[in-house]
């Protein structure tokens, strides 16, 4: 187990009394994240890849540095085969506003799946529609909760053009086999666009494991600030893809007539970028290498077992993910006869941070034939503690509704 | 616990939610409308049917969390057999009241109705409340009675 990491984290040192249990949706910062940027506004900060001077030209290595470094960590391969955006929601917008607008027509298919976050389903289901193209929707296994890997190969054909498909659900904590998917695509010439904004905080990710076309991730969810993401295209697309935006830091050269773009990723990050995320990430993922992806996916898995057993315990909850399907820090469940929003505002009362609702993913909380879940998600910085508390807040729950 | 969860959650609120009045079939309905609330999947369906400017008949079905379902079962509770001018004017009432928009007397409110006032302290809340009153806003809105 990981010991004494809550102390690294200055919102909750500075809230003893928080078990903060919605990590799924954004992490907490280290204060090693905070000082990184504080010390890059307070000794490095020039606008980038423009100045004439050593200010501007260190500003512009350190922004550029954390593309080297995200790459390394995430196996990418070049540093220019990634994009900053604001977030893996603008990453997955650009795709499908370039190459997506580019290569779908009407009568082919877009094949999602049922776990999708509306990020990575609302923008396939409208170019869909706008384009007259198909929007397959691939199911899940009701028992393990694991993508149906049947229906997903029937689902793809030739006529199939992009298929898009999450690494680790938001809800479930699913993580579907990214190397059969891009098998399966790959066969009938379909594109794959990966969401790891779930999965990256929380696994090893290896791309040149599986050879997607693109990949999307969010820095605030995995110890970096919010407003910043990162959007993986291999080379070859990216070289082709129309901008997204237009205006400063991408063009080549711009005449009354017309305009050349500079070349990716330069292309795709119209106007002054968001550097301080840039730098956040970069000490995110030293902090994250440095305690070891490995050794955080064990604790924060133990914990949701552990919570888990002793939800069940309680004989008033329904759990959705079989104890052995669980190997990350998400888990959802429900107290029986009590609405989710309830449960979160008792729990909320006793300072146990969980999410209800739908997650955010509608598709899958009706496929679940539920109305909203309740959603604890542990992560490095939670103890065994916290999932007393948040037994104890459960009891609570139970008791108030007389149950 | 806090009072003020306590206070939210009395027995008055829990008692509306375990076992929410007047939900039935309307055959004579000429007011409907449904309402949502996106952010938790809360879902009223309200149906009445107005005759001589008074709210006869009330049908209120809620799937939601237990503040809605409550507000849902306590308003139709108090509708029923209302004036629709007094409807109209209760519902603006209710509605400034848990927005705190402006001091709205409660004291003269139906027991049931004051119940709700606890809600008032947890103002991501107080949109499942305000749902079904929002719902027969529209309902009174749109009616052919």
């Amino acid at each position: 187990m990981l010991k004494g990491i809550r102390n690294d984290f200055p919102v909750l040192k500075n809230n003893p009394g928080l078990i903060y249990l919605d990590s799924a949706a954004s992490t907490q910062k280290p204060a090693a994240v905070l000082e990184a940027m504080d010390h890059f506004y307070r000794f490095d900060y020039a606008n980038i890849h423009r100045g004439l001077y050593r200010l501007s030209e260190r500003a512009t290595e350190r922004y550029e540095s954390a593309r080297k470094h995200i790459a390394r960590f995430i196996h990418a391969g070049t540093p220019e085969s990634l994009v900053f955006t604001r977030n893996a929601t603008e990453s997955l917008n650009l795709i499908a506003a370039t190459i997506g607008e580019q290569m779908v027509n009407e009568g082919d298919e877009i094949v999602v799946t049922i776990m999708e976050h509306h990020a990575n389903f609302v923008p396939w289901q409208q170019l869909a529609a706008e384009k007259g193209a198909t929007l397959k929707v691939v199911g899940i296994d009701r028992d393990t909760l694991e993508l149906d890997m049947t229906e997903l190969e029937s689902a793809i054909t030739d006529k199939t053009r992009l298929v898009c498909c999450t690494m680790a659900s938001n809800v479930l904590g699913t993580t579907p086999n990214v190397a059969e998917v891009t098998r399966l695509s790959k066969k009938h010439g379909a594109l794959t666009v990966f969401d790891a904004a779930q999965f990256v905080p929380h696994h090893t990710l290896d791309i040149s494991t599986f050879d997607p076309d693109f990949l999307v991730l969010s820095g605030h969810k995995m110890l970096a600030v919010d407003g910043f993401g990162v959007l993986y295209g291999k080379s070859e697309h990216l070289a082709t893809m129309p901008p997204y935006m237009t205006g400063g830091d991408m063009i080549e050269n711009v005449t009354i007539e017309k305009t050349s773009y500079s070349e990716p990723p330069q292309k795709f990050e119209a106007g002054t970028p968001f550097m301080g995320g840039a730098i956040s990430l970069h000490a995110a993922i030293d902090y994250l290498e440095k305690i070891g992806l490995d050794r955080i996916q064990a604790h924060e898995t133990k914990l949701a077992k552990l919570a888990d057993e002793k939800l069940r315990a309680l004989g008033k909850v329904r759990l959705y993910r079989k104890p052995e399907h669980i190997h990350n820090g998400i888990l959802p469940f429900n107290v029986e006869g009590i609405h989710p929003h309830d449960v979160a505002t008792i729990l909320g009362d006793m300072d146990i941070c969980v999410r209800a609702g739908h997650h955010c993913a509608q598709p899958l909380i009706h496929f679940m034939d539920e109305m909203a879940m309740v959603r604890a998600s542990f992560y490095l910085y939670n103890t065994e503690k916290d999932v007393d508390r948040l037994i104890a807040g459960i009891q609570k729950t139970l008791e108030v509704f007389h149950k | 616990m806090s009072t003020q969860l306590d206070n939210m959650y009395r027995d008055l609120i829990l008692d509306h939610y375990e076992h929410p009045r007047n939900c039935h079939e309307l055959d004579n309905a000429n007011g409907t409308e449904e309402g949502f609330n996106p952010l938790c999947g809360d879902h009223v369906d309200i149906k009445f049917e107005q005759k001589d400017g008074k709210i006869i008949d009330i049908s209120v079905c809620t799937k939601g969390c237990a503040i809605c379902t409550a507000s849902g079962s306590i308003m139709s509770g108090i509708l029923k057999g209302l004036p629709v001018e007094e409807t109209e004017k209760l519902v603006t009432e209710v509605k400034a009241y848990l927005k705190g928009e402006r001091d709205v007397k409660i004291s003269n409110w139906p027991e049931t109705l004051q119940a709700l006032s606890g809600v008032r302290k947890f103002p991501i809340r107080i949109k499942c409340a305000l749902l079904p009153w929002t719902t027969a806003e529209l309902a009174l809105k749109r009616s052919d009675g």
